[in-house]
């Protein structure tokens, strides 16, 4: 065998597998950044991507935005709209979102609407302070990348991010959610996308609102965590102070929630030092903190996860918020700081 | 852009190489030039702005280099002098000047944030300009910016020299395209990817775990602690020897021969040895430009221990700021001059297998205490796993922790007292079983350079081994072997990790 035969055959394989690679991700498309569309929508979904695609598609017609975490996913846009005079809500209500991407698509969306000589009225902002002192998921893989537009990272490097990864976790979820969609189908379910299937598992339970049916209170742990001893807290109240300053500065409106907590999730934390984190967040901003209600929080109904509630608590915080009737059980559900 | 990342395997190699080879065609400046805008390119990928700081310290560097060819031997040496000393300073600014501030007011001192590849070119073109006070010839700008930029050794290494690939670059041969040494630079090339992808990050969440347990003062066993020295020999010496294999081997695409930098040194039979195989191009480096200076012309015992352990300290200094690298260089001296001393005495006696074995054994196990010096955060981390290997660890865990443990335990395989007692909360059984392979590959398979039979720069000892029918040459099986090995590590490049010697 020549060397040169040797060389030519060693690149030769080595290219085909990148072709390989590359041409799965286009096929596949697991963060559903390229739109080929071949395969329904990805549990491992891009959805920073995806909502501000959907937000460039009819810009004009926002003048409001949601921001939070997974946890804000049960908040209706159109719900929002109709507590918060008319206002047209733009979601931005993405997994592991914190206020790192809420400042930098405030940004975006700001320079955006002065492009265009529009405005923006109001953003509504749920905070989940128990995340606070935790560096934020955001940019650490594929699906929590920000687009470049709001990153400020070259768009080569997003797409050539999303072409070149390799990753059989993503492919392997995304077709096996592919065929459960397809079996689905074939046996006459509605519903096509991953995002119809999440939005099922967000739907009312048997819960009932009206009654806080109380758990028993979970086992006291031995060590807490401190939220502000965290190593991103401060820069994430500073990243807060920068988000507040430009609403102030662009004369927008802020509506700030402070997420409950299930007891479980709570009980990881130092009780004295969460207070500290909701008072250091409330100096910066006026907000509503819908920690304090033990009642929804020992109540397991409310809660899909230790991590994320309900829409009935949804309801029932727009409704103490805004103003509406409560049931008297729900009458000191959340407390308006400072 | 690291080595094994796939935007550096498949978009800017390729194009390096090709642009390389076309514009040597046209002419051999032309190639040179291509190739250190390529090597500043893949710099400036880190970090853009940060690609002023090589490029200024070139400049710099070759305007002395001419100054000193022009002046008399007096100036010439005073030059030298300012250019070496300039050099440090800009190192110290970036690495050491918080961990100097926190020796004078006593704070404690941050990790720093050096600009990639500092440490490396400084000591390279603080050779190069003793070459030149010595030589008194200059070469050209674009070959000498080359030198300092190609790529390959950039970042971390090999520590090039003038009188090596300075005489490469001015051959025009070394600029035709060679299928020999592309076939050669590709086998070495994915030998590398092999030995950090497959070997040394298969060891790394373990031994983090253990050193960042350490670090927090949570309890460590006794045998997890002295595992992991192993295992973090190991990790760095796959990491780096891989690293260096890669920066060989993508040195043979542009038909350049860069020097070993490894030469299995975990197999050395005693520490001199270790320092002969381990770091090659650093340790030698050190012994010109440190101890040999600080040797010459006094022949005593007592100035040559101390010159020797001046060295080694600044080579444990020249690895990061902090009292645990003066330890590990203070501490390596101390191991080298014991050895000396030993050998000393005995004399030159035979030497049968059994006094050989414990001769390795004993430099082996030494070696690998020093390693925790090496990778624990602080003194007291050290202080801790060094308290933890003397016995005085403790604290069983109530649950097996690692989930294959878990695994190995519900089937039978192993014994959750066994797991409890011996490994705590922060090793674990497979931990273990990583470290047993990684040694043993090391111990009793060919090294990367012994199996292509790769000699530039090899190590003053005599540490290759007969290999018969294992030595490579280019055929159909070799091919498949590699290619295998290739596939093999071309489903890991999606986890992409830092090599441990980026930071330094």
């Amino acid at each position: 065998m020549q060397s040169r035969t040797y060389a030519i055959l060693m690149a030769v394989v080595g290219f085909a597998l990148f072709v390989v690679v590359v041409a799965t991700n286009l096929i596949i498309d697991p963060q559903h950044v390229f739109g080929t569309g071949l395969l329904p929508r990805s549990p491992n979904a891009n959805d920073r991507y995806e909502r501000l695609h959907a937000y460039k598609a009819a810009p004009q017609r926002y003048d409001g935005l949601i921001f939070g975490s997974s946890r804000a996913v049960s908040f209706s846009p159109d719900e929002l709209a109709r507590w918060v005079n008319g206002v047209s809500f733009a979601n931005f209500a993405v997994a592991g979102g914190t206020v790192v991407d809420y400042v930098a698509i405030l940004e975006f969306v700001l320079r955006d609407k002065a492009s265009r000589g529009e405005r923006l009225r109001t953003v509504f902002v749920l905070l989940d302070v128990d995340d606070w002192g935790q560096q934020p998921f955001t940019n650490k893989t594929l699906e929590y990348l920000m687009p470049p537009e709001i990153s400020g990272q070259n768009p080569l490097r997003f797409w050539w991010k999303n072409l070149i990864a390799i990753q059989f976790k993503a492919w392997s979820s995304t077709v096996r959610a592919a065929r459960k969609a397809d079996a689905g189908m074939q046996r006459g379910e509605s519903g096509t996308g991953i995002l119809q299937s999440a939005l099922s598992v967000l739907a009312p339970s048997s819960a009932n609102a009206q009654a806080l049916v109380t758990a028993p209170p979970p086992a006291k742990r031995e060590r807490r965590e401190f939220i502000t001893h965290g190593i991103d807290y401060r820069h994430k109240l500073n990243l807060l102070e920068r988000f507040v300053a430009l609403c102030r500065e662009h004369d927008v409106q802020i509506v700030a929630v402070i997420s409950p907590l299930s007891a479980q999730n709570a009980d990881i934390y130092d009780p004295v030092d969460l207070g500290i984190a909701i008072a250091d967040v409330s100096r910066i901003v006026p907000l509503w903190d819908f920690t304090n209600s033990k009642a929804v929080s020992n109540n397991p109904e409310f809660w899909f996860d230790f991590s994320h509630f309900r829409p009935e608590v949804v309801q029932m915080m727009l409704r103490r918020m805004f103003g509406g009737e409560v049931p008297p059980a729900w009458a000191s559900f959340g407390r308006r700081l400072p | 852009m690291l080595f094994n990342s796939p935007e550096f395997i498949f978009l800017f190699l390729p194009f390096a190489v090709v642009l390389h080879f076309a514009l040597a065609r046209w002419s051999m400046e032309a190639a040179v030039v291509g190739t250190t805008m390529s090597s500043l390119l893949f710099y400036a990928w880190w970090n853009p702005p940060f690609v002023l700081l090589p490029i200024v310290s070139i400049v710099a560097n070759f305007w002395l280099a001419r100054r000193m060819v022009d002046a008399d031997q007096r100036n010439a040496k005073r030059l030298l002098v300012f250019g070496i000393v300039a050099n440090v300073l800009v190192l110290c600014y970036y690495k050491y000047a918080d961990f100097l501030l926190s020796i004078v007011d006593g704070h404690k001192a941050a990790a720093p944030n050096v600009p990639l590849a500092l440490s490396f070119t400084t000591f390279v073109q603080i050779a190069y300009l003793v070459h030149v006070h010595k030589r008194r010839k200059l070469p050209g700008f674009k070959r000498y910016a080359l030198f300092v930029a190609f790529f390959p050794h950039l970042i971390a290494g090999p520590i090039v020299r003038w009188s090596n690939l300075g005489q490469q670059l001015s051959d025009p041969v070394r600029y035709r395209l060679d299928w020999d040494n592309i076939a050669l630079g590709l086998t070495i090339f994915t030998f590398g990817l092999a030995k950090k992808l497959l070997i040394a990050d298969q060891l790394s969440p373990h031994v983090a775990g253990l050193f960042d347990a350490a670090a927090r003062g949570d309890p460590i066993m006794g045998a997890a602690a002295w595992i992991v020295c192993f295992a973090f020999s190991a990790q760095i010496y796959f990491d780096f020897s891989g690293y260096s294999d890669m920066a060989v081997g993508l040195g043979l695409l542009f038909n350049f021969r860069l020097p070993i930098n490894f030469a299995a040194p975990l197999r050395a039979p005693n520490i001199s040895d270790v320092w002969r195989r381990w770091h090659i191009t650093l340790a030698r480096l050190a012994r010109d430009l440190i101890y040999v200076p600080l040797c010459l012309g006094h022949s005593g015992t007592l100035r040559r221990s101390l010159s020797l352990m001046l060295t080694m300290v600044v080579i444990g200094v020249w690895h990061g700021a902090g009292w645990t690298f003066v330890l590990w260089g203070f501490y390596n001296g101390a191991l080298l001059l014991i050895a000396q001393a030993w050998q000393k005495l005995r004399g030159p006696g035979r030497r049968t297998a059994g006094r050989r074995l414990f001769g390795w054994l004993l430099t082996f196990t030494t070696f690998c205490i020093g390693a925790v010096l090496f990778r624990a955060a602080d003194i007291d981390t050290t202080w801790h796993l060094i308290k933890a290997m003397s016995g005085f660890g403790d604290a069983m865990t109530a649950t097996v922790t690692h989930p294959l443990d878990e695994w190995g335990v519900k089937n039978g395989f192993i014994s959750e007292t066994f797991v409890r007692t011996w490994f705590g909360t922060t090793w674990s059984m497979v931990g273990t079983v990583w470290t047993v392979a990684a040694v043993a590959i090391a111990l009793f398979v060919p090294d990367t350079m012994e199996i292509v039979n790769y000699r530039e720069g090899d190590a003053q000892s005599d540490w290759r081994r007969p290999l018969g029918n294992l030595a490579w040459r280019v055929s159909p099986i070799a091919l498949a072997i590699t290619i295998v090995l290739f596939a093999a590590v071309f489903f890991r490049l999606g986890f992409v990790s830092e090599f441990l010697y980026y930071q330094f």
